[in-house]
């Protein structure tokens, strides 16, 4: 009795690592299939151009050259305009969800230059076309950026007249700029234990300079700066962006407090970073505004 | 050799304190730097940098690494392992943790970053100490739940930086530690705190070189084993969390300063505890004017110098010398 039940059971052990490895060899043929089909069905083939946005400056840019209904997805820091944020968001710029990405059925991504490598060669592979821009070095490549994204939405007429228009306004505030005289500017980006500015080398040093001010932290580079360098320089008027996450007046409130920053005599203003950093259509406002914002007592 | 240590150590000290107040990005003389020491001309803007910014960074760096440097001896003697550092019960990972809520729920411009991460730091050391306490707790024990809370916690803040990547930077900046900020005031506040961790191990360190028995042999010696280590570790701890909140994590000075130290002059805390302190002090000043004249403007995190500058060292004091632990 005990004899055959221990047979029953070594035959049932026996069927059910059959049944096993069937299944398994059952999965060995199938897989590679399966994931040949779904790689098959990934390239949608669509009429209609379907942009999924991962960088600030392209949403404003597509808007302002009238393809936003060509949007459908952006990232979580596109923010403006506001018909922007009315869109479905795929996540961070560093940390997008592809699953979000794909299910919203784009035929063209268009990110920055902080999207990960490894992301956007996913985005690739599943079919879809990327349009990789690189963030420019100087305010000309501003230009550049609109006309690499016209190009690939058939915009080129709307981004000619676009340029034109901002070549005009930066001439205007360039040429009010040289009439006035250039006082010293420090660009706050963060502050604390390292201090961050617009280096020499960065986009917004040259804004400084074309709005009519002198940076002080063009003797250096790598957005970083020295707390001495700052204090030695002591410039005249301090650009402050609010931290991300805080209203202006707190941030403030923490740099005015703090040591050694209280000790500044320069005169502290809080610009919009969004507007001033992003390179886009509203560059050469961001320009009109740091203009304004440099000479503001001229101005008053 | 070993009687001249602490004058050795303490005279390398004021060399380097004031040569460290000479240097800089903004190229100051030395003949300006003295006029303004002894309080006569130079322009106000660079007594100012003199005054305002070197001198209590300077202060504030050789005084961190002095607690720093007595706080590894206390720590590896009532821990009676040559590897605890004062980061072992949590601070290091409780006052990074504090930070990160502090940003994450944004309290940061409400109490400001050392309040949050002084609460990080002692709460979780008394987190630790109190589950820890809760059974019959040897070294050991209070060793591996610092250990697994440390996990925990920096798990929790990794989270934390992952989910909200726009305070990444600050997060990790703050925790590559910097004294770029100090002020006299907190100058004073980590001299009280040296003192008040310095008089009561120098007047007990016999107990300390007890500790380092195992524990029948040090009751037998008449030790209140339990109490003198949670005392000695808490008063440490409390030290290193006022450090930690003020200028970020400083790794490798609490490890390898009672080590090297105990390399030159032998393991009886009389003699180790005042050096050690010392050393800890002077390699943290050196790292910190090191990191901030390598670069022409702006300046390197202190933590980075800190390892370059004292392994070579470490390694070298490693070689030479005989070791004795306990």
């Amino acid at each position: 009795m005990f004899h055959a039940r221990v047979t029953r059971g070594v035959m049932r052990s026996n069927s059910s690592k059959h049944l096993l490895l069937v299944f398994s060899l059952f999965l060995c043929l199938m897989l590679p299939r399966l994931a040949a089909r779904g790689n098959e069905e990934q390239p949608i083939q669509q009429e209609r151009v379907r942009i999924v946005s991962l960088s600030p400056n392209v949403t404003e840019t597509l808007y302002a050259l009238g393809a936003g209904s060509l949007l459908v997805g952006r990232s979580d820091y596109c923010n403006y305009p506001d018909e922007a944020t009315a869109l479905p968001s795929v996540g961070t710029l560093y940390n997008p969800s592809l699953e979000m990405l794909l299910s919203l059925e784009p035929t063209l991504v268009i990110s920055s230059a902080f999207v990960p490598d490894q992301f956007l060669g996913a985005v690739q592979k599943a079919g879809i076309e990327v349009l990789a821009l690189q963030t420019q070095q100087d305010f000309q490549g501003t230009y550049t950026l609109i006309r690499e994204i016209a190009n690939r939405v058939n915009k080129q007429a709307e981004a000619e007249l676009m340029i034109l228009s901002m070549q005009n306004d930066v001439r205007t505030t360039v040429q009010k700029a040289e009439l006035l005289p250039k006082p010293t500017v420090y660009v706050v980006l963060d502050f604390g234990s390292f201090d961050s500015s617009a280096t020499k080398d960065t986009f917004l040093s040259e804004m400084v300079g074309l709005a009519g001010g002198i940076n002080i932290a063009d003797d250096a580079q790598n957005w970083t700066y020295s707390k001495e360098l700052l204090m030695a320089h002591d410039p005249e008027v301090l650009l402050l962006s609010p931290r991300w996450g805080e209203t202006g007046e707190q941030t403030l409130k923490e740099f005015t407090t703090a040591k050694p920053y209280a000790d500044l005599s320069g005169s502290i203003r809080l610009f919009d970073a969004d507007l001033i950093s992003r390179q886009g259509p509203r560059s050469a406002k961001a320009l009109a505004e740091l203009f304004e914002l440099i000479h503001q007592e001229m101005a008053q | 050799m070993k009687r001249m240590l602490v004058p050795v150590l303490a005279g390398a000290a004021l060399v380097l304190m004031l040569l460290s107040l000479t240097l800089g990005p903004s190229n100051i003389k030395l003949s300006d730097t003295v006029a303004i020491l002894l309080g006569k001309g130079a322009s106000a803007n660079k007594a100012y940098i003199i005054l305002q910014l070197r001198l209590p960074r300077i202060l504030s760096s050789f005084l961190t690494g002095a607690i720093l440097g007595l706080s590894g001896a206390v720590f590896q003697a009532a821990l009676r392992n040559p590897m605890a550092d004062p980061f072992i019960l949590g601070i290091s990972s409780g006052a990074s943790f504090g930070v990160a809520v502090a940003l994450f729920i944004g309290f940061a411009p409400l109490f400001g970053l050392p309040v949050s991460a002084l609460v990080g730091a002692l709460g979780t050391t008394l987190c630790i100490v109190a589950l820890a306490s809760r059974r019959k707790s040897s070294s050991t024990t209070l060793l591996l739940t610092g250990v697994a809370v440390n996990y925990i916690l920096s798990a929790a803040m990794t989270l934390l930086m992952f989910l909200h990547k726009e305070q990444y930077q600050r997060i990790l900046f703050w925790t590559l530690g910097s004294f770029s900020s100090s002020t006299y005031g907190q100058v004073v506040v980590v001299l009280l705190a040296w003192i008040i961790l310095f008089i009561p191990l120098s007047l007990h360190h016999q107990s300390m070189d007890m500790l380092l028995l195992d524990e029948l042999s040090a009751r037998a010696g008449g030790l209140s084993v339990r109490r003198t280590r949670l005392l000695f570790l808490l008063l440490a701890s409390f030290a290193t969390a006022l450090c930690v909140s003020y200028y970020g994590v400083i790794g490798f000075i609490g490890l390898m300063a009672p080590h090297a130290t105990r390399l030159m002059i032998g393991p009886k805390h009389q003699k180790l505890l005042l050096p050690s302190s010392l050393f800890g002090g002077l390699l943290l000043l050196a790292s910190d004017t090191i990191s901030r004249i390598l670069l022409p403007s702006g300046e390197l995190p202190v933590g980075i110098i800190t390892s370059l500058l004292g392994v070579p060292l470490f390694l070298y004091l490693l070689r030479r010398g005989r070791y004795f632990y306990g």
